[in-house]
């Protein structure tokens, strides 16, 4: 038999404890005016002892569970990386296929003689290449 | 022609489903998130619900004082940064899918392009005559060819890292669905007992008339009520987790299945339910 509790165990000890706990409360509260000073104390001790136990457990479950899982969670972030590659692939074609028009309209500028506008499309040229 | 029916058809599916990649992407992000705001972390627990920090509240002039040990929060904290690795993977995940799957991103106006060539035209072939109704032809050809394959590309390539990446996100929803349904929903538990235990059993054993029980036990019920919404609060945050977890399913596995609509339409529904989940988690933090 495995002596290393699996993950459901350490949430079942850890809601036993909590049961415990709260048994033993219910006991006191019923008892109150039967119990001395000195029993009161022992038994808030146990349960400070529980408490701390139980809230413990189930906070370590977490890391438990995050080292189970943390080959899916870099997959994850690996995906996310490749999302991003992806992405500024897309602009990037886009950028491309904006130059082309201002490059048309350049041409077009200059088979017109327009130099107004010859000015404004190199202008705008220079723009989306230095954008980067 | 029969191709370029065949290609329409699959241009058309294809902008489709990368639109409802971009529903599904932006609520599912935007829910990740809430849930990372929202969330009672366990060092809130560790710190409000410790018996040292609850015993305090029984430190009046009325009660003795009793020394009470302190909770090291270590492991706490320790768990609400694996939390937060976790919550962030997915919402850089989601925001991602959702920026690429804009329909922004592939906005490209072909027009300006092909008025100027078709400015061009007149001077460099003069010859060659075009009329209205070709030059506005040409312009829709063009869109298509320049636009279209894009979108394709796009579409298969964002279905193609959900495919891979499927089994991956659920297992990482499953792990983020057992810490909020069992670990976080166990502390509630846990601070609910200790509450009970060294608070409201100290003051009620030691109050003596009617009138201060009364007073005890109505803040008793407070704060079961004020863990009672807590409670809530995680199991429409598991909800929304499990939708997410679902629907990212169907639409990496909806490219195969002939009924892609009712995916579609399942996601349209699915998109609702999140936000008004988020909606009600919101609300019940505020």
């Amino acid at each position: 038999m495995s002596n290393i509790l699996t993950l459901q165990e350490v949430i079942t000890v850890a809601r036993c404890l909590t049961h415990f706990q709260s048994d033993i409360t219910d006991y006191e509260l019923n008892h109150y005016d039967d119990l001395n000073n000195v029993q009161r104390s022992e038994i808030e001790r146990a349960l400070s002892a529980l408490a701390a136990t139980a809230g413990n457990l189930y906070a370590y479950s977490v890391q438990l569970e995050f080292e189970e899982v943390q080959l899916q969670i870099r997959q994850m972030q690996a995906a996310a990386t490749a999302l991003k590659k992806f992405l500024q692939t897309v602009q990037k074609i886009r950028q491309v296929l904006d130059a082309v028009s201002l490059v048309a309209d350049l041409a077009d500028a200059i088979m017109g003689g327009d130099v107004e506008s010859i000015a404004s499309d190199v202008d705008n040229i220079i723009r989306m290449i230095t954008k980067d | 022609m029969k191709n370029a029916i065949v290609a329409a058809f699959l241009f058309l599916g294809s902008c489709k489903s990368t639109d409802s990649i971009n529903r599904f992407a932006g609520s599912a992000g935007s829910g990740v998130i809430e849930l990372g705001r929202s969330s009672f972390g366990f060092g809130q627990f560790c710190k409000l619900y410790s018996p040292g920090e609850l015993g305090l509240m029984t430190d009046t002039s009325l009660y003795a004082r009793f020394p009470r040990p302190k909770v090291s929060c270590a492991a706490y904290k320790t768990s609400d940064s694996l939390v937060l690795i976790i919550n962030r993977a997915l919402a850089d995940y989601f925001s991602l899918l959702q920026s690429g799957s804009d329909k922004k991103l592939l906005s490209y106006n072909a027009r300006p392009l092909v008025s100027s060539l078709a400015d061009l035209q007149p001077r460099v072939l003069p010859d060659l005559s075009f009329s209205e109704e070709k030059i506005t032809a040409v312009k829709g050809l063009l869109n298509t060819l320049l636009n279209e394959p894009l979108k394709y590309y796009r579409a298969q390539k964002l279905r193609k890292i959900m495919q891979e990446n499927d089994s991956a996100l659920s297992r990482v929803i499953g792990a983020y669905v057992f810490i909020l349904d069992s670990a976080l929903d166990g502390e509630i538990d846990q601070a609910l007992e200790n509450y009970k235990s060294f608070v409201y059993a100290p003051l009620y054993g030691k109050s003596a008339g009617s009138v201060e029980k009364a007073f005890v036990n109505n803040r008793y019920k407070e704060f079961l009520n004020e863990m009672e919404e807590e409670r809530l609060k995680i199991h429409k945050s598991v909800r929304v987790l499990q939708t997410i977890g679902k629907d990212h399913h169907l639409l990496a596995s909806a490219a195969h299945k002939a009924g892609f609509t009712e995916a579609e339409s399942e996601i349209a529904l699915d998109v609702i339910l999140i936000n008004n989940l988020i909606g009600e988690i919101i609300r019940l933090t505020r």
